[in-house]
């Protein structure tokens, strides 16, 4: 087996963990990872080799945090902003996905209220069960809305209809977004009138590597990431 | 603050503006790739500059990005990135060179006027 082709998992413990570590901090899925990790591993596997002793791979390297973030800003994603266009194509794919899960909590929620529509004669428990599970279904409906996008991009980096077209967002510097800063970026969400402030641009787009109020706010940008 | 402190404080400043010119220059000698590079930087400075393998990426990557090197395909046929100085990048070499000679002539004679002051003011 060729020295560049030596899997990860061929690595020492104490260095797997510590790749396991820079891996938190690299946006983006697996493969997204691995090619960032590409070269740094094999820089890793030359320190391994160059020495008997054990390696410290934090003082070697670094914290995992700026190791990450070097990494990443060594990759062309920058490069890489996307146009509000492109953005707004895959806001119109979320908005999708959103209303279907959306229109059908409602709908389930609906059904449930009236139950004696669509059921047949429930017991008396039976009745409090299902009215309650239909309220809930009217606060689920609201709240998946807010959720999608805050959870979906602080575990992922992206939403749904982001990344059919692999559009990742990311730190202005090029490493992975905090948690503090998808939260801001996605206020735009519930307070919906500042999105004129998006929208205004997005119509005279002069520059198309424009941001978003809220993404300078947040200090985020979103990148197409092959 | 210690003045050890605040002098390494001051040379770890100064130091990350010589990066550049100094991954350019270990290039201009031999193509090479990133942990070779941090290695040949602590050998040819005996120690006293070292740069850790993750901060060469992104100078590699803008090197790159401004045409001063390029990447070339590893002898080996590994996957292993090696780098090599362009045309572009000797040219830059060149002018920096001469500016960097300038640059530690001037501040020799700094030095040196300083060290005849503290002997005139017995400091």
């Amino acid at each position: 087996m060729k020295k560049d082709e030596q899997q990860t998992s061929e690595l020492p413990e104490n260095i797997q963990k510590y790749l396991s570590q820079v891996k938190k901090y690299i946006p983006g899925y697996k493969e997204i990872k691995k090619g960032v990790l590409e070269q740094f591993i094999l820089d890793i596997q030359d320190a391994i080799d160059s020495t008997d002793k054990e390696i410290d791979p934090k003082s070697e390297f670094g914290e995992p945090k700026e190791v990450a973030a070097n990494l990443c800003q060594s990759q062309n994603w920058i490069d890489n902003i996307v146009s509000l266009k492109i953005r707004s194509l895959t806001f119109i794919f979320d908005i999708i996905i959103i209303g279907v899960i959306f229109s059908g909590l409602i709908i389930l929620g609906n059904m449930l209220i009236n139950y004696e529509v669509y059921l047949k004669p429930l017991t008396e428990n039976m009745i409090v069960f299902v009215t309650i599970m239909g309220y809930l279904c009217y606060v689920l409906a609201p709240t998946f809305y807010i959720l999608y996008w805050f959870i979906l991009e602080i575990i992922s980096d992206t939403s749904p209809g982001k990344r059919i077209l692999n559009l990742y967002v990311i730190d202005v510097n090029g490493a992975k977004s905090k948690k503090r800063q998808i939260f801001i970026r996605n206020l735009t969400k519930i307070l919906f009138p500042v999105l004129i402030f998006d929208i205004i641009p997005l119509i005279l787009e002069k520059n198309p590597k424009y941001l978003r109020v809220y993404d300078q706010a947040a200090k985020t940008i979103v990148v197409k990431i092959k | 603050m210690d003045i050890e402190e605040e002098v390494n404080r001051l040379e770890s400043e100064y130091k990350k503006g010589f990066a550049k010119p100094l991954i350019l220059m270990m290039l201009a000698e031999k193509e090479n790739y990133s942990y070779a590079l941090a290695k040949k930087i602590i050998e040819k400075t005996s120690g006293k500059i070292s740069i850790v393998v993750p901060n060469i990426y992104p100078i590699l990557k803008s090197l790159k990005k401004s045409g001063y090197i390029q990447e070339m395909k590893s002898k080996d046929h590994s996957s292993r990135i090696f780098y090599e100085v362009t045309e572009l990048g000797y040219a830059l070499l060149d002018e920096l060179t001469e500016s960097l000679q300038q640059f530690l002539k001037i501040f020799n004679n700094l030095i040196d006027d300083y060290n005849e002051i503290k002997v005139e003011k017995k400091i």
